[in-house]
C-alpha cells in the first residue's frame, strides 16, 4: 500500500543511490525488450514543475507501489516498473544556443501517493534553480540517457 | 464492262477447334510447376512483403486514433489525426525506400512514434506530435543522441538521408 502524503517528509534530501521508478506499458518497449525514449515524456515541462516528468522515490515505496491504483490511477495489468539511481541522472547537457542544462529530482508529493516526484530542468549556474524548460533536442537527449539507462525493477 | 473476281478463300474458324484440349499431362505438370513459383516468387518479393507489412503498420497507426486520454497513466493525451496523417505519409515514403520500420505506436509526448531497429546498438525513433513538433530521433544503446526537426515539405529526404546511414551502424560519435 502506497504512503499518503501525510505520511512523507519532503524535507529528506535524494541520496545519490535512490532509486526513481517510473512504470511503463508493454508497448513502450521495442521488440528486443528495450525501453523506448518515445515512452518518456518531457511535454510537460512546457507547463509547470507539478507536471515534468514524474517518478517515484524509493525512500518512500517499493517498485509495486508504483503500479499501485492510488498512484497509476487505473487498475494496470502486464505494466513493468523500471528505475534509475538519482546519480545516474544526467549532470548536465548543453543546447545547441550554448545554455547548460542541470536536471534534479524534485519530491511533490500527491494526497494519495507520498512517494510521488518529478525530474526538473534548470539552467545551469544559476543558483537560483529557476525551472527553464529546456530545448527539444536537449529534451530528447534526456529521454534518451533515461531510456538507455533504466532498469527493470518488477520480479519476473 | 464489270468483271467479277472472287475474295481469296479464307480458312474458316471453327468453334470445336478452340475448344480442343491441347494440354498434355506433361505440359499440364510444367504449368503448375511454373505458377507455384510465380506465386512463391510473389510472397517471398521484398517490394511484396514490404507493402503489406506498411499496409498493416497504416492500419496500426490510425487504431492509435482509438487509445484513451491518460492511456500511459502519466495523462498524455491519444494522438491526434494531425499526427496520424504526417506519420501515414512518412510511412508510405519508406515503404518505397526499402526501411522498414519494427512497429508504430503512440509516443508519450502525445502524437505517435515510428520505431526502427538498426544494426548494431544504433536505434532510431521518428516522431510525429499533437503539438506538430515532428522530427527525427537518432540514437544507440550507449545513450548518445541526434535529433533532427523535420518540416512538413521535404521531410522525406532527409530521413532517407540520415536514417538509412544510422541504421546501416554508422556511429553518432563519429
Amino acid at each position: 500500500m502506497p504512503l499518503k502524503e501525510i505520511e512523507v517528509d519532503v524535507n529528506i534530501p535524494f541520496a545519490a543511490d535512490e532509486r526513481l521508478y517510473r512504470r511503463v506499458s508493454p508497448g513502450g518497449l521495442n521488440n528486443a525488450g528495450e525501453f523506448l525514449p518515445s515512452a518518456l515524456n518531457t511535454f510537460s515541462f512546457d507547463k509547470d514543475l507539478d507536471s515534468a516528468p514524474s517518478v517515484m522515490r524509493g525512500a518512500f515505496c517499493d517498485w509495486n507501489d508504483v503500479l499501485a491504483f492510488d498512484c497509476a490511477d487505473q487498475e494496470l495489468v502486464g505494466w513493468m516498473v523500471y528505475y534509475v539511481t538519482v546519480g545516474e541522472l544526467p549532470q548536465s547537457l548543453t543546447a545547441a544556443d550554448g545554455r547548460v542544462f542541470a536536471f534534479f529530482p524534485v519530491h511533490r508529493p500527491k494526497p494519495l501517493c507520498g512517494a510521488h516526484s518529478v525530474i526538473a530542468s534548470y539552467v545551469a549556474l544559476d543558483e537560483t534553480r529557476k525551472y527553464v524548460p529546456p530545448p527539444r533536442p536537449v529534451r530528447n537527449a534526456l529521454r534518451t540517457i533515461l531510456a538507455t539507462t533504466l532498469k527493470l525493477a518488477t520480479q519476473p | 464492262m464489270p468483271s467479277y473476281c472472287p475474295p481469296p478463300e479464307q480458312r474458316r474458324i471453327s468453334l470445336v477447334d478452340s475448344l480442343e484440349r491441347t494440354a498434355t499431362p506433361g505440359s499440364t505438370e510444367i504449368f503448375e510447376r511454373e505458377a507455384e513459383t510465380a506465386i512463391r516468387s510473389r510472397l517471398a518479393s521484398r517490394f511484396h512483403t514490404s507493402r503489406i507489412r506498411n499496409y498493416k503498420l497504416i492500419n496500426s497507426l490510425w487504431n492509435l486514433l482509438k487509445i484513451e486520454p491518460n492511456w500511459n497513466s502519466y495523462g498524455t493525451p491519444p494522438p491526434n489525426i494531425e499526427s496520424v496523417a504526417r506519420a501515414t505519409r512518412i510511412l508510405d515514403v519508406l515503404a518505397n525506400s526499402g526501411l522498414s520500420p519494427e512497429k508504430v505506436s503512440a509516443s508519450a509526448e502525445g502524437g505517435v512514434a515510428i520505431i526502427f531497429t538498426g544494426v548494431n546498438r544504433n536505434r532510431a525513433i521518428i516522431e510525429s506530435l499533437n503539438n506538430n513538433e515532428f522530427f527525427l530521433l537518432l540514437y544507440d544503446l550507449e545513450g548518445r543522441s541526434k535529433t533532427i526537426e523535420l518540416a512538413d515539405y521535404g521531410a522525406e529526404r532527409v530521413i532517407h538521408s540520415n536514417l538509412l546511414s544510422h541504421l546501416e551502424g554508422t556511429s553518432l560519435a563519429s
